[in-house]
């Protein structure tokens, strides 16, 4: 299920770790995991993104649990790509209960060691810890299979998963292809070829349930923040 | 939201959109919040059962090393989760003892003992492989009633 890159290191430390995640629950689970395990240190756990390369800054860190989704949108993988460009030998894990589709390849975009899905992850995640620490780049081989309608992820080609995100802000077509740069032809062919393939009636419809699954979500909150 | 996809028929299109935006906005929303490394792990535990439904209680003494507890946690974490799910119970028993150079935790509950083996999968995989790298072992029982049964070694060295 996961893909390994091999690197060569073997270490012997105590590494000291930070948790970055918005929601308590998520955020007492992964400091649950650090603090149980001999290998590591949990050294900061905050839920603002900010205070968080702030604390990269000024402190030792080995390693981030980076939770993508985050108050204000998927802000987990901007201050992902701050850490890395700022401190490169911190390794980070990002970490997300949402299929998004677009997430894994911006992670390995910004240069995130591994990924782990919270909700669909069958690896541990101090099995996940451990392997990341010890060199390896583990990220997931597949997406979970999300159904929308009578399709699932694989059926959207890119262009047409770029659309669904913005509908599911509530924009109209010629908005999209204002914001896209496309004619608003090609959205309305992208829209109906969604439909035809998912077997919804209604673009609303489908928006809707597309954000509640996962599959697609919009890094701003809402249509009036684009 | 969830309420127009499970009734369609029921809601206007408009008014889901709004829906949709608050909602967006609603979830995404959250307040910020300070440092918690230092929050103990299983207080924290005990209070999220009760979040969900279900009591834990305590038997014994519980160590004072804070990654012992931080297993015990999980593990109250993991079956308070379980309890709710699939044995419809209200009330998590985490019982300790020491037993020479080890503890033993054990985990029961009042709901519906299992049908059929339990398998380790997601959580209970998760938790399995804490205690090993830990340098502890688990154990499941079933018959007559759910049990896990947790070894841990005494001292932990960082």
């Amino acid at each position: 299920m996961y893909k390994i890159t091999l690197e060569v290191i073997c270490l012997d430390s105590v590494y000291k770790v930070m948790v970055v995640d918005d929601q308590n629950i998520a955020r007492s689970f992964f400091e649950m995991h650090v603090k149980a395990s001999k290998r590591y240190e949990l050294v900061y756990s905050i839920g603002n993104t900010e205070s968080a390369v702030k604390y990269c800054d000024e402190n030792q860190v080995d390693l981030v649990l980076m939770d993508i989704l985050t108050s204000r949108g998927s802000e987990g993988l901007d201050a992902a790509r701050r850490i890395k460009e700022r401190h490169p030998g911190i390794k980070i894990i990002m970490v997300t209960s949402m299929p998004e589709a677009s997430w894994i390849a911006r992670s390995k975009e910004i240069g995130a060691e591994s990924f782990w899905y919270k909700e669909y992850g069958e690896e541990p995640l101090l099995e996940i810890m451990d392997r990341t620490m010890a060199g390896e780049s583990v990220y997931p081989e597949d997406y979970p299979v999300i159904k929308l309608g009578n399709a699932t992820r694989e059926d959207f080609t890119d262009r047409e998963l770029e659309v669904l995100r913005e509908m599911t802000i509530g924009l109209t077509n010629s908005e999209i292809a204002e914001k896209l740069c496309i004619s608003s032809n090609s959205v309305h062919s992208h829209v109906a070829h969604l439909l035809a393939k998912t077997g919804y009636t209604s673009r609303t419809r489908l928006a809707v349930d597309a954000r509640v699954l996962g599959l697609v979500i919009n890094p701003r909150g809402n249509a009036s923040d684009s | 939201t969830k309420y127009y996809v499970e009734h369609p028929d029921r809601m206007d299109e408009e008014a889901l959109l709004d829906i949709l935006k608050r909602t967006n906005s609603f979830l995404l929303k959250e307040a910020e919040s300070e440092d918690s490394s230092e929050i103990d792990v299983l207080e924290n535990a005990v209070r999220s059962a009760e979040e969900i439904g279900v009591k834990s209680l305590i038997e014994g003494e519980v160590p004072a090393d804070e990654s012992v507890r931080a297993v015990i946690a999980r593990g109250i974490a993991e079956c308070a989760s379980n309890t709710a799910k699939h044995a419809g119970g209200d009330k998590l028993f985490t019982r300790i003892r020491t037993a020479g150079e080890t503890y033993e935790i054990v985990f029961e509950n009042n709901g519906n003992p299992p049908e059929k083996e339990v398998v380790e999968t997601g959580g209970l995989k998760s938790y399995k492989y804490m205690i090993h790298q830990f340098g502890g072992s688990m154990e499941i029982s079933y018959k007559p009633e759910f049990k896990l049964i947790v070894t841990l070694p005494l001292s932990k060295d960082k």
